[in-house]
């Protein structure tokens, strides 16, 4: 492997990958644990609560999985809002998809599954502050990995400690309250701004549409919107 | 039925994520549909909270919600100190108080 008489090691880079995650899963372990509790309280079984931390490794779109299956949904439907929501995955890939160009398609499945919000926050910050180097994806393995193991942790622990949980204690209300402190940050920025707008009337609008379509329709109208907004902005800053 | 559910989330959300790193051709996402994406976690995590927090069984609830005021409370939190546990912290205890207390 050259990889050995590279001066840069896969190792360090992992381990970086790591170090750099960290500080995030102060945000991703209660949200864990609040899943796995709330798969509980929708009555799945332990094994499908782990099947879905692992085979679909989507924290918010894991949770909107729960209420449809809730309400009766079928699968397709399910799947749909799913994808809808992991829809900025595809924005990930291309962005990151140029330094993977030269590995190998073992490599590019393991890191595509890895490709979370968090992890790829983290190593897209490290390839645009350093000339990319050839083990620079270990980064992504590091920071994965941390995450990796943290969501199917925390899911366990709270698929545990779920029985315990009294309903009436109001953990589902952490979900809305975690998305918040998400939104926020970006309200200052008018496109953002216009589509948070825009996603809140029209979910508010369509709510009395079944299965829960209104997600859908209004995370499409929140979407066009900001991009619209930002055409607006875009021109406005020309003339 | 809740396995083909979980198997095909699962492969969609695969295949979204290794659309273009596991794509031979360099393609690039056409600017305007770049754009779109780049909208969309605001855009879905809002429709999310705004389901979530104001349809109580179905039903549009806007008045005697204490959902919503502690829901702000917690948007005010978040702005002041971009937390995300200070931000679900301050939230749970407003609804709980207010639970509790009215």
């Amino acid at each position: 492997m050259a990889e050995t008489q590279s001066p840069f090691r896969g190792r360090d880079e992992f381990f970086r990958g790591l170090r750099d995650e960290a500080p995030l899963m102060v945000g991703v372990m209660p949200f864990g644990l609040i899943f796995g509790a709330l798969g509980t309280e929708a009555g799945l079984t332990p094994v499908q609560i782990m099947a879905m931390s692992i085979i679909i490794f989507g924290g918010a779109s894991q949770v909107i999985f729960l209420q449809l299956y809730a309400t009766g949904a079928n699968p397709l439907l399910v799947s749909g809002t799913v994808s809808v929501i992991n829809l900025r995955h595809t924005l990930y890939s291309a962005s990151i998809a140029m330094y993977f160009r030269h590995l190998s398609l073992r490599w590019k499945v393991l890191l595509s599954y890895l490709l979370t919000d968090e992890a790829f926050a983290v190593t897209m910050r490290r390839y645009e502050s350093q000339p990319p180097n050839p083990v620079m994806h270990y980064h992504l393995l590091g920071s994965g990995t941390l995450l990796w193991v943290s969501w199917q942790l925390t899911t366990f622990i709270g698929l545990l400690l779920g029985a315990a949980i009294p309903p009436s204690l109001g953990l589902g209300f952490a979900i809305p309250l975690t998305f918040m402190a998400i939104i926020i940050p970006h309200i200052m920025q008018a496109p953002h701004f216009v589509a948070i707008l825009t996603s809140g009337i029209v979910a508010i609008l369509t709510s009395h549409l079944p299965w829960k379509l209104n997600l859908i329709i209004a995370s499409m109208a929140g979407m066009l919107a900001g991009y619209l907004a930002e055409q607006v902005k875009a021109k406005a800053a020309r003339s | 039925m809740i396995w083909v559910a979980i198997v095909i989330s699962g492969l969609l959300t695969f295949m979204m994520r290794f659309a273009f790193i596991g794509s031979l051709a360099h393609r690039q996402i056409p600017p305007p549909i770049r754009s779109m994406l780049g909208y969309v976690s605001t855009a879905v995590l809002t429709a999310i909270i705004v389901s979530d927090v104001l349809i109580v069984d179905e039903v549009l609830t806007i008045t005697d919600n204490p959902k919503i005021p502690a829901l702000i409370l917690a948007g005010i939190a978040a702005l002041l100190f971009r937390n995300v546990m200070v931000t679900i912290g301050i939230g749970l205890v407003a609804l709980w108080f207010l639970n509790t207390y009215f």
